[in-house]
């Protein structure tokens, strides 16, 4: 009816377009149709080309406090493709007053499929296991041990961090014939039923890495948990032992853990995050038999993917037409 | 005391010393403490030079009609440290009355565990995300379907053979928020509990194929279920369904699998086991990248393998001393 100045969208991702038929309907849109990543550079100099009302992008978008200045006063919203908000200057956002969406909860199931995926995969050994069927080495032995992985039965299991995620990867393990299940973190949690009473025991740091056969990290990256994983812990941890890091790359000490896996302090590892990502092809790490990593594929699931860019594009509709988001992050509350 | 006959056992692989030294009191050994693999033949010109009354094998040497004959009359026992005998002319055996002891039940968990590995490595494309993380790929790309995988979120599961090991899949597959478990094979099982009543249902093995998302084969080989994975079972599966066989390779007509598999009338397929093993290293399922291969890895962890030898052991020393053996292959049920 009147003209009234629609605003100004920056999508930094190649989305279905789907999705970007229902924003185009409210929003000018910068947007290109392709699969390249931008740079920091890229995304500065879009920005301050055509400074947005509004920026939706993914985790792999770093939006400091550059980003966010060279935005300006115009900017009035950021739309984070993301569970995790570590690649946001969140300081920044608080003091101009910038709300931020996200997309929570969605990505629990996968995730802990995820999890599971790497822990099992990393206990029995799966990149050697299909390595050696494809150089002949498959059958040359008559070694009982060989190819052996490390049993899931009787397992101690250590979750450093029993969120939503935490918690559905303790229920996918269970019915492994695990013994216990260890969890360390900033409060303990309550359990209703008995049987989870016995299973589930809250522990220090250290007595987790002491007691666990396999030790999961499924915690937030904060000032707390930087680089928590480092000499002392892999010092503290079984020989025998499997670390998981489905959560951040910053939580564990690379070079420690180059160590720790050399010389067989732990037994082995399984990571789906890494410092940084993409992890260089010529890492330490990925000369090692006994790293299994992933690109960070924890969310990476097609279901998953289409109800977080719902999410993101319920929340810039709702926060443009005066109504709340569906997942506000509470800056207020971190 | 006096001098009894002792009988003669040949062992076909390398053993631990302690059964080693649980065995030579009873028997003379036929023994190598070597770690290379005896093959066919090299077995059959033990047995020629020196015929045995019993014989404890591992793998996959072929219990036919030869080696029978050639062992001839001497023989009495055959102790496999398998859960299946399929390797074995039970009918053979059975007329020249040479009693088969072999090792159920211990396996289940670390098979089932390997299944669930498997189906979860190959639904998350493990093997394409790892040579991404190696070759540089990982980060070149803002779609944001890269490297998804298939969810088990609401998937319907399918289970050819609910024996032992197909439950103990069931048992952990379900809190991955799964929907539901269709099953096939000889009769439907009785469920006490309301909530498996509801969870699981007993189909036709076509009404399977059509409707689960994941197929896990986990039956015995034998006349009915060889190649009962062919071409028109393909046909009838889902065009994103994942297979993923634990149980032995001749359930499957592997040509047939290949044409599924590249003509996308399948996802992906997850094998521990082919025909043959090993599998040669220039078979065309290698070439495949929705083909997931690992070298019958299923029993392999290394308190399984000591309890199924132990197993095998006290089949041995119990038929020699007159007492039942712990696991019989009933001959007339075979």
């Amino acid at each position: 009816m009147t003209s009234i100045i629609r605003p100004r969208l920056f999508i930094t991702f190649q989305m279905s377009s789907q999705f970007i038929r229902s924003l185009k309907r409210v929003f000018d849109l910068d947007y290109q149709d392709i699969p390249a990543c931008l740079s920091h550079e890229q995304i500065l100099s879009r920005i301050r080309a055509n400074p947005p009302n509004a920026i939706l992008f993914p985790a792999t978008a770093k939006i400091d406090k550059e980003v966010i200045s060279a935005a300006g006063d115009k900017l009035k919203m950021l739309a984070a493709f993301s569970v995790g908000y570590n690649h946001i200057d969140l300081k920044e956002c608080k003091k101009r007053g910038i709300p931020i969406g996200y997309t929570p909860g969605v990505l629990t199931d996968t995730t802990a499929d995820s999890a599971i995926t790497l822990l099992l995969a990393t206990s029995r050994r799966i990149a050697e296991a299909m390595r050696t069927v494809r150089n002949g080495e498959w059958g040359t032995s008559s070694d009982m041990m060989w190819m052996c992985g490390k049993p899931l039965i009787n397992s101690t299991i250590g979750i450093v961090g029993l969120g939503r995620i935490g918690l559905a990867i303790a229920r996918r393990l269970q019915p492994f014939s695990i013994q216990r299940i260890l969890y360390s973190g900033t409060r303990e949690k309550y359990f209703d039923s008995d049987k989870d009473k016995k299973l589930f025991k809250f522990v220090q740091f250290e007595e987790l890495l002491h007691e666990s056969d396999f030790v999961i990290i499924a915690c937030a990256l904060n000032e707390k948990t930087a680089n928590m994983f480092n000499k002392k812990a892999f010092e503290q941890m079984k020989n025998d032992a499997i670390l998981i890091n489905i959560a951040r790359g910053g939580i564990v000490d690379q070079d420690a853990l180059y160590d720790a896996l050399k010389n067989g302090q732990i037994r082995a590892a399984g990571l789906d995050v890494t410092v940084p990502e993409p992890l260089p092809t010529d890492h330490p790490l990925l000369t090692l038999e006994n790293c299994t990593i992933f690109p960070h594929i924890g969310s990476a699931d097609e279901y998953a993917r289409h109800q977080m860019a719902q999410i993101c594009v319920d929340n810039l509709l709702n926060f443009f037409s005066g109504k709340p988001m569906v997942h506000q992050l509470q800056i207020d509350k971190l | 005391m006096t001098s009894i006959i002792r009988p003669r056992l040949l062992i076909n692989n390398q053993i631990p010393s302690q059964f080693i030294r649980a065995l030579e009191p009873v028997f003379d050994l036929d023994y190598q403490d070597i770690a290379t693999p005896v093959s066919q033949e090299q077995i059959l010109s033990r047995i020629r030079a020196q015929p045995p009354d019993a014989m404890l094998l591992f793998g996959k040497i072929l219990i036919d009609k030869e080696l029978l004959s050639i062992a001839g009359d001497k023989l009495k026992m055959v102790a496999t440290t398998s859960v299946g005998y399929d390797h074995i002319d039970v009918k053979e055996c059975q007329n020249r009355g040479i009693s088969i002891g072999y090792a159920p039940g211990v396996i289940a968990d670390v098979v089932a565990d390997l299944a669930v590995t498997l189906l979860l490595v190959t639904s998350k494309r493990i093997n394409e995300a790892m040579r991404a993380v190696r070759n540089g790929e990982w980060g070149t790309s803002s779609d944001i379907g890269w490297m998804c995988g298939k969810p088990l979120a609401n998937s319907t599961i399918g289970i050819v053979g609910l024996g032992h090991i197909g439950l103990a899949i069931a048992r952990r597959l379900q809190p991955f928020s799964i929907q539901r478990i269709l099953y096939c094979g000889k009769h439907e099982k009785q469920f006490d509990s309301e909530n498996d009543k509801k969870l699981f249902q007993f189909v036709q093995f076509e009404e399977l194929l059509r409707l689960s998302d994941f197929v896990i084969i986990a039956c015995a080989l034998n006349d009915e279920t060889r190649n009962m994975f062919n071409r028109k079972a393909f046909e009838q599966m889902k065009n994103d369904a994942i297979l993923v066989n634990i149980a032995r390779g001749g359930i499957i007509d592997q040509d047939a699998l290949y044409d599924a598999l590249k003509n996308g009338q399948i996802q992906a397929a997850g094998l521990d086991v082919t025909v043959p093993e090993p599998l040669p290293t220039d078979h065309p399922l290698l070439t495949l990248d929705n083909c997931i291969i690992v070298p019958h890895i299923g029993g392999g962890d290394l308190s399984v393998r000591y309890q199924m030898i132990q197993i095998s052991v006290d089949n041995l020393l119990n038929f020699f001393s007159g007492k039942p053996m712990v696991h019989q292959v009933n001959l007339d049920n075979a």
